[in-house]
């Protein structure tokens, strides 16, 4: 279970981000206070993204397989940072 | 025929529709369209060359290649600073092409998808109808056009690639569309979501006319006269027959709504939505046996009518301009 | 080295064991897994015929949807013409469709694993192999009659997506739309079947030692695409079953004149339909990176990106849905989130690619056919991929959507990155199960062919597109100037057909299968354990893997194994065994017996089969016949299961010694269970969604849900039935083998009790399912609810039935864990399903 946390979190933090923003569009509306919503839900996925970078880089590994763990964590932590980054752009351009 | 000027024909552009646009609303969307273009042949190249070099190159060129940091470098950061650009523009450019951004000084047309046909009803600044036609959209150039788009059946898609993106016609929905045509023409368009048996030939087509010229069209919108002479006898075979059951004829006692609204019929450029020039001769092929010319459309083939009651029948009608 | 389980790792150094095996050892293996003979080849469950057969069949269906791909081109060779008439031509795009995606592209790649993996792995097969075995006759059966249903002309026309209303009953009153349904609904299930064995295959039975971290690059796609299967093919199952209902009850649920709204049914497709790309480029994905390496003679570079890029892939993927749906009218924000995503989900195709690039640069790529393909294979999806960026561009995308130009696309990605990547696979496993390799020299013709012939027929495509030529259309008009790029695309695919006929040729020139392993060998010097000697069982003996390419490593492992020197050299209890591991660092846990040569998966396929058959022929009575001798099948399959092993510890070599019975969370009977409830969850959640998606679209016919507080009596039930149930363990350890099998009858009662209650306020309220989609949709989650009940009231049963018998062990039991789970199940199914519904009032 661990192994999948340090993993996934990431990309957990990802789909938390894009499930609650397609949501909040679909289900509440596109004006200025879901936009807002958006944005603020952006920043904090971003600072948990970064958060859980700092806790895996402070990781101590014990051997191959824990530090083998800890790089591929570290990858999809950039991946899931560019993604979220991006979730938050439509939110800043109004029509 | 038809008071309007002259409409050049579709202009003959070497370029494909797409790259052609002749509007603000398809106009941003073409230059994004040649700057990925050009970037997407650009990243093959690229990418063929960095193949070409992983198999053939020196062990010197191969090396640069051969380690993680090439993956993190083309596999990474270099897609994320391009996609960063494009979906900027992406995202700038659909707000700005949204029909949410409407003004109020658009002209006002509802487009109504049908198995496979257009029914268009032209709408006045307060969104009420003024007059029908089908299969066709006269607009003036230079002005913006708000469609509503709806469905009466299943999902259509109008789409005029030279004037805007496409937008579905979904049942129970209204989508909004700006359009606008910056030269007089005829645009070609043709629905884009399928929808069953002859949806193939589902065309239709938009006519831009200088501003003077919508003016006219727009007065000479008033129902033809009484037919004379061979066309009276096609007027009264027209309402004998059936053909008044799903067809409107303003002006006449043919009030059918199944069918395209034929008050002005005459002065179309296409027959069967968009597939056949319009001319007697389509005319009457089309009454006889519109079965062969568009399998599966709704309208059955008359064979009973003789060949002089055939030409009757399109005298009538080529007559209602 | 840290441990998972308690295991000593220390305890690898034993192996291999020196010194000659004893006496009879072999022969009491062989025995176990002798090869079937006439009729057995029906009722054999050995993956290594399965995978076979299951290769076999999916690349018929591409043989022929790829027939009905070459009658198109011919019809669009030049405008107007009348090859096909108008609803034929309308059948057959939608079969090709359909047919490549459904029964071609994911079933070839089940296959493969099937095939595959427990070599791979190091097993002697995978942990269910009935459950294999079922998945793929229920394939082949449903899959061919489905197709079948071409020539009778019955065959389904409204695209393969399939969009109501043109679907619905009003526009499509004959058949055709039901054998989709019917057929894909059930050909779906078979793809879960496969996808439950491959996740608890891969978690659960790879050799010792073989930690993720060394895992075949394969076995990671695979069990990526395992998980978004189980995720996303619920979705389609769902929607299926809506539409269906639609049809055949009148439950108004995409019809606007009474609630329903056709765009739920897009959003439910696609939630299925693009994470389906991935799930066939991913596996497909994994073969390049199985190949490349040994390609290249060197190992894999940047094992650890591609296997982060295939996580997020996987995680991405289910964001990117309305992408298909950027023309509905979305609002632009909206549309927004789902092109940002499409755009993050390149990023790892990225890697993946420059992984590969990066390996033949590292090392010396030889250009033998499976190379040549992997490399064909990189220049087209690349092709497609940058293409995918251009559609993901909201704007660009409201102009070419639907047109020729997304065909062009869609064939540049699919072949680059599924067909291209599956033909060098062939190449590259052919000699593993064949006694001889394939043609090389054949080979270059065949990989000319196909890569000029997909360029050439899918390239002027863009250009088709791009000159406003709309998809699915059965002809044009000259005047729109199409018909230059359509003749040269009808070339190109005959180019293409040639070389897949050539290949065809050679297939049966030196194709000639050998279960048990080709005595063609591992002619390209692949480094995996799919290349150890091997016999019907897989290896003689399961070796400690140490590192990713253990032959390269190891130069004597292959020697090493095929005496018998590693662990389960023979056979324990005479019948057929593997090994179970922990699933992150592979440490041997227990002792699995497998199942031998059985009817029941065949037969319990055929009636499945029959059923949904009959059913969509409204042939009633064959149908309920079918059913129950289906049924009947599986209950004998079920009754198999789970016997006791009479030896609590056993040594599986080197005096290492494992458990051979095991139950509760450490058993791949629970590991299975809980993948299958994540299904139900997910066909159920997307009920959820659709309820508080036509609330939200369609207010104006939303009306008042029955209040809450009546409703308090389901609830507690509900809960009632999953304290109960989950008791039933509790009461097991007391060694009350009875009162346990009461408990969860008795969870069973309850559940069904509140299930009535439920109804019958629905009912009360006013409500009925051919009035509003509303109510459509709240009836749709009580019949999901039923469905799982009646699945519950045979399990609980059949534990009862099993007490009776005394098969039912005690203080453990792993029938009553798996029943106590899945009641349980029903219970937290049953209580939300009550509450949202009634949370959804009128704003």
């Amino acid at each position: 279970m661990k192994t999948w946390l340090i993993l996934l979190c990431g990309l957990v933090l990802w789909a938390v981000h894009f499930f609650v923003a397609y949501f909040i569009g679909e289900f509440i509306g596109e004006t200025q206070g879901p936009r807002i919503a958006v944005l603020g839900l952006t920043l904090l996925c971003l600072a948990g993204v970064a958060a859980l970078g700092v806790l895996l880089r402070s990781m101590r590994p014990e051997d191959d397989h824990d530090r083998w763990r800890r790089s591929a964590a570290l990858g999809t932590l950039a991946i899931s940072f560019v993604a979220i980054f991006w979730q938050g752009f439509p939110a800043l351009f109004v029509p | 025929m038809s008071p309007e000027a002259p409409i050049p024909a579709s202009t003959a552009s070497w370029l494909p529709v797409i790259l052609d646009s002749a509007g603000p609303f398809s106009q941003p969307v073409t230059t994004l369209a040649w700057v990925i273009f050009t970037g997407g042949f650009v990243i093959l190249g690229i990418v063929i060359a960095a193949l070409t070099i992983a198999l053939f190159g020196s062990p010197r060129l191969k090396a640069r290649l051969g380690g993680e940091k090439a993956i993190w470098i083309g596999g990474f950061a270099f897609p994320v600073v391009v996609l960063t650009i494009l979906l900027i523009w992406g995202l700038w450019l659909t707000s700005h092409l949204s029909a949410q951004r409407i003004t109020g000084d658009e002209m006002r047309v509802r487009v109504i998808g049908e198995m496979w046909w257009w029914r268009v009803h032209y709408l006045d600044e307060n969104g009420r109808e003024t007059f029908r036609d089908a299969n066709e959209l006269h607009i003036p150039v230079g002005q913006p056009v708000l469609l509503d788009l709806q469905a009466a059946d299943v999902i259509h898609s109008f789409w005029v690639p030279r004037l805007a993106g496409k937008m579905d016609m979904i049942p129970g929905r209204t989508n909004r569309l700006l359009i606008q045509a910056d030269a007089p023409g005829v645009y070609h368009g043709q629905c884009a979501e399928y929808c069953g048996g002859p949806h193939a030939l589902m065309g239709f087509v938009v006519v831009a006319h200088a501003p003077e010229d919508f003016a006219r069209w727009q007065a000479a919108r008033a129902p033809a006269p009484a037919a004379q002479g061979s066309a009276a006898r096609g007027a009264d075979l027209f309402m004998s027959s059936g053909c008044a059951a799903c067809h409107t004829i303003r002006g006449s006692p043919a009030d059918g709504l199944a069918g395209p609204d034929l008050t002005h019929v005459g002065s179309r450029r296409s027959l069967g939505a968009g597939i056949l020039p319009n001319n007697k001769g389509t005319l009457a092929g089309w009454i006889a046996d519109s079965q062969a010319l568009k399998p599966g459309n709704r309208m059955p083939a008359y064979h009973q009518f003789d060949g002089e009651e055939l030409r009757a029948l399109a005298d009538y009608l080529a007559s209602r301009q | 080295m840290t441990s998972e389980t308690g295991f000593d790792p220390a305890l690898y150094a034993r192996l291999p064991v020196e010194g000659p095996r004893p006496e009879g050892e072999e022969e009491k293996l062989c025995r176990a897994w002798s090869a079937p003979k006439g009729w057995q080849h029906l009722t054999e469950v050995n993956n290594q015929y399965i995978g076979i057969y299951y290769v076999g069949t999916a690349f018929l269906f591409f043989i022929l949807a790829g027939i009905l791909a070459l009658l198109m081109r011919v019809q669009l060779a030049a405008p107007l013409l009348d090859v096909l008439p108008q609803d034929t031509y309308n059948q057959v795009f939608t079969m090709h469709g359909t047919v490549m995606m459904f029964l071609f592209a994911v079933p070839a790649v089940e296959a493969v694993a099937v095939l595959l993996l427990p070599q791979m792995l190091g097993a002697r097969d995978l942990p269910f192999p009935r459950l294999s075995a079922y998945a793929f006759w229920a394939y082949a059966i449903g899959g061919l009659c489905f197709f079948a249903s071409l020539f009778v002309g019955l065959a389904p026309d409204g695209g393969w997506f399939m969009y109501p209303p043109l679907t619905s009953k009003a526009f499509s009153p004959g058949i055709n739309v039901d054998f989709w349904l019917l057929g894909i609904g059930f050909i779906e299930i078979s793809a879960i079947a496969g996808a439950i064995e491959i996740i608890v295959g891969v978690m659960r039975t790879r050799a010792p030692g073989m930690s993720l971290d060394k895992m075949p690059i394969f076995a990671w796609a695979l069990l990526v695409f395992a998980v978004m299967i189980i995720i996303a093919f619920p979705a389609v199952i769902l929607s299926t079953l809506l539409l269906e209902a639609e049809r055949a009850l009148n439950w108004p649920i995409f019809d606007v004149g009474r609630g329903g709204d056709p765009v739920l049914w897009q959003h439910l497709f696609w939630f299925f339909g693009h994470p389906e790309v991935y799930i066939i480029f991913l596996p497909a994905a994994g073969m390049m990176s199985m190949i490349i390496p040994t390609v290249a003679r060197t190992e894999l570079v940047g094992y650890r990106m591609i296997v982060l890029a295939m996580l997020a892939t996987g995680f991405l993927s289910f964001g990117v849905w309305a992408h298909h749906m950027f023309t509905t009218g979305m609002p632009p924000m909206t549309t927004g989130f789902f092109s940002a995503a499409s755009m993050a989900v390149s990023v790892p195709a990225g890697i993946q690619v420059f992984s590969w690039i990066a390996t033949y640069a590292t090392g010396k790529p030889r250009f033998n056919a499976p190379g040549l393909f992997t490399m064909g294979a990189v220049i087209v999806f690349v092709t497609g991929g940058l293409t995918g960026v251009m559609v993901a561009l909201v704007p660009f995308d409201w102009q070419v959507h639907d047109t020729y130009f997304i065909v062009a696309h869609l064939h540049y990605v699919l072949i680059g990155g599924m067909v291209f990547p599956l033909f060098a696979a062939f190449y590259y496993w052919i000699p593993m199960s064949s006694a001889w390799p394939l043609s090389e020299r054949l080979a270059k013709w065949v990989f000319t062919l196909m890569f000029a012939g997909i360029n050439i027929a899918f390239m002027p495509m863009h250009f088709a597109g791009l000159m406003g030529m709309p998809r699915r259309v059965y002809t044009y008009l000259p005047e729109h100037g199409w018909a230059l790029p359509n003749l040269i695309s009808t070339i190109g695919a005959f180019m293409f057909a040639a070389g897949v006929l050539l290949f065809v040729i050679d297939l049966a020139r030196n194709f000639r299968p050998r279960p048990g392993g080709g005595s063609a060998g591992n002619v390209y010097g692949a480094g995996t354990l799919e290349w150890l000697p091997s016999d019907l069982y897989g290896s003689r003996s399961i070796p400690v893997v140490a590192s990713r390419e253990p032959l390269w490593d190891d130069p004597a492992l292959a020697q090493n194994a095929e005496r018998g020197g590693y662990f389960l050299p023979g056979s324990v209890t005479g019948y057929r065994e593997s090994l179970v591991t922990s699933p992150i660092r592979a440490e041997p846990q227990y002792l699995q017996v497998l199942p031998g040569r059985t009817a029941s998966p065949f037969a319990a396929a055929l009636f499945t089969a029959g059923f949904f058959l009959a059913l969509t022929v409204q042939a009633y009575t064959f149908s309920i016949a079918s059913a129950i001798l289906a049924l009947m099948a599986l209950l004998r399959w079920l009754w198999e299961t789970d016997r006791h092993v009479p030896l609590d510890n056993v040594d599986i070599g080197g005096g290492i010694m494992v458990p051979a019975n095991v139950t509760g969370p450490m058993s791949h009977g629970w590991w299975a269970t809980i993948t299958l409830l994540i299904v139900i969850g997910m066909i159920f959640s997307m009920a959820l969604f659709g309820n508080a998606f036509l609330w939200s679209n369609q207010p104006a016919f939303w009306s008042q849900p029955p209040a809450i507080l009546p409703a308090f009596p389901v609830l507690g039930l509900n809960l009632a039935a999953v304290a109960l149930s989950l008791g039933a363990r509790w009461i097991l350890r007391r060694q009350r083998q009875g009162w346990a099998s009461a408990a969860l009858i008795g969870a069973t009662a309850l559940a069904t009790g509140a299930l009535v209650l439920e109804h019958s306020l629905w009912r009360a309220a006013g409500f009925d399912p051919e009035m509003s989609a509303q109510a459509a949709l709240a009836y749709t989650l009580q019949a999901l609810q039923m469905f799982i009940l009646v699945v519950a009231v045979l399990m609980s049963f059949n534990i009862w039935a099993r007490v009776l018998r005394g098969l039912v062990t005690a203080p453990t039991n792993t029938s009553v864990d798996v029943a106590a789970l899945f009641i349980a199940y029903c219970g937290a199914q049953g209580f939300v399903g009550s509450l949202f519904p009634r949370l959804l009032g009128v704003s």
